[in-house]
């Protein structure tokens, strides 16, 4: 399991400085509409991550090595987690450094954590059912119907979200369970995906 | 001697492939060489044989364990794999690609590593991306034979590479199987690296196993006849296995026993018999 996490976080690194660079300073810079950018951006890090397996035809290889099929798609969660948590702390700290209250700032950089969290959740199953090709196309049709639906919805209930204090732990508790149902779905299309 | 693979009636259907009832077994400390045309069905025999495909019929034993349960995860800590490309990310270097198979093999030796990578002039520290084909091979091989497995499965290794790379990856194997526990699939369309290397053919065509064989039986039972129309008559057909007509007469594989000892037979290469196994015409 370690090794895999090597693995991704080394294709991660090798992804190219551009990438580190923007996601630096989405997390840097103390605005936090940049730093919801900069979770999106992380959320489709999974998906950039079995691309290069799919280059590299390495689920070919993994699925005769003696790892299961729960670890072989745990590393990409686990090392986009990890960023996205690297991103956050960046965030909370530069926020901090330009006068932001604490506990509001903790609060935003959840929601964003979480809401970054649970859209990778939806994406990898995706991604590694479909491929990364097919899978990119499904992911923007599902974007389209979830911004129509929130844009109907926002018609609806307007504000009532944003004044609601228990959102970031909501989203949390979305993203615990997204990702729940991610993880066991993603293990067990992950092989129909590598035969495909 | 116990058997390291066991395989029986084992099928498989694609919409357009199909392998129909392939059985073999490959006795621990032996070297098989699987070999067949292009879309014969080796590769997917190898998918099966390591669950990477589910098959459709049979039973399929590899180390004692089937394949096709959660307790072969366990087994393939003892099987080692080289692909017909290395399939390693391309963001690792060799370092990187031990300390990825580290954690997934309880038995890595990083020391026979490093002395396989020196053994083949393999760079410690170069991106995967930026070797040869020929390294990365030796590469694939070099992690295979470093986590002390029993069993070698080996789809293509050879496949494209210079005869000076592929003699090196065969002095590997044999080094292999001295160890008497130590047994190897090897499945290659170069026939001449099998007749280096290999103790039983099993030979592939179009989805079927037409024979599997001890190689030296082989090249023993079997021999060539070169004829006229007239001597060719005089052969008796259960002798024959097939025949082709050639410019200068008839060419004809035959069961050296039961051909008089009147007939100037030729010894039989390995690709003679295969030659004449798949293009041959039935004499009988």
């Amino acid at each position: 399991m370690k090794g895999l996490v090597y693995k991704d976080f080394m294709a991660f690194w090798r992804m190219g400085k551009m990438f580190l660079l923007m996601l630096l300073i989405f997390s840097a810079v103390p605005v936090m509409s940049l730093m919801g950018y900069g979770m999106a951006f992380c959320a489709m890090l999974p998906f950039s991550l079995i691309q290069m397996d799919e280059n590299c035809h390495w689920g070919r290889l993994s699925v005769m090595l003696p790892y299961s099929n729960l670890q072989l798609v745990l590393s990409k969660y686990l090392v986009s987690w990890g960023i996205e948590l690297a991103m956050a702390a960046v965030s909370v700290l530069s926020q901090a450094i330009a006068g932001a209250a604490l506990r509001e700032n903790l609060l935003r950089t959840l929601f964003f954590f979480a809401a970054a969290s649970a859209l990778g959740g939806i994406i990898n199953p995706i991604a590694f059912r479909f491929g990364t090709q097919r899978g990119r196309l499904i992911f923007v049709i599902l974007i389209v119907v979830f911004t129509c639906t929130m844009v109907s919805l926002g018609k609806i209930v307007p504000t009532f979200l944003s004044r609601l204090q228990a959102l970031p732990w909501l989203m949390l508790l979305l993203a615990l369970i997204v990702n729940a149902l991610s993880i066991y779905l993603s293990q067990r299309w992950f092989r129909k995906g590598v035969r495909a | 001697m116990n058997n390291a693979i066991e395989i029986q009636n084992l099928r498989k259907t694609y919409p357009d492939f199909a392998l129909q009832d392939v059985s073999f077994s490959v006795p621990e400390g032996t070297i098989l060489g699987l070999v067949g045309e292009n879309g014969a069905g080796k590769s997917t025999i190898i998918n099966l044989l390591m669950g990477a495909v589910p098959r459709d019929g049979g039973a399929v034993s590899v180390l004692g364990a089937d394949p096709a349960t959660p307790a072969f995860t366990a087994a393939k800590q003892d099987i080692g794999v080289v692909l017909d490309e290395a399939y390693f990310p391309t963001s690792l270097d060799a370092r990187g690609v031990a300390y990825m198979m580290r954690s997934a093999y309880r038995n890595w030796d990083d020391k026979h590593f490093s002395e396989l990578l020196r053994r083949l002039e393999l760079p410690e520290r170069k991106l995967f991306k930026d070797y040869s084909r020929g390294m990365r091979m030796k590469l694939a091989i070099a992690v295979a034979l470093s986590h002390h497995a029993r069993l070698l499965v080996m789809d293509e290794p050879t496949g494209g590479l210079d005869p000076i790379v592929r003699d090196d990856i065969l002095d590997l194997l044999n080094d292999f199987t001295r160890d008497e526990r130590c047994t190897v699939l090897l499945s290659s369309h170069i026939v001449s690296d099998l007749e280096k290397v290999a103790d039983l053919i099993a030979f592939l065509h179009k989805g079927r196993l037409l024979f599997c064989e001890e190689k030296d039986r082989l090249l023993e039972d079997y021999a060539l006849l070169r004829l006229t129309r007239a001597e060719y008559e005089a052969v008796p057909r259960e002798a024959i296995v097939s025949a082709r007509e050639g410019r200068y007469g008839t060419e004809a594989l035959v069961r050296r026993a039961m051909v008089s000892q009147a007939f100037q037979a030729e010894h039989a290469t390995l690709e003679d018999v295969i030659l004449f196994f798949v293009k041959g015409v039935d004499a009988k």
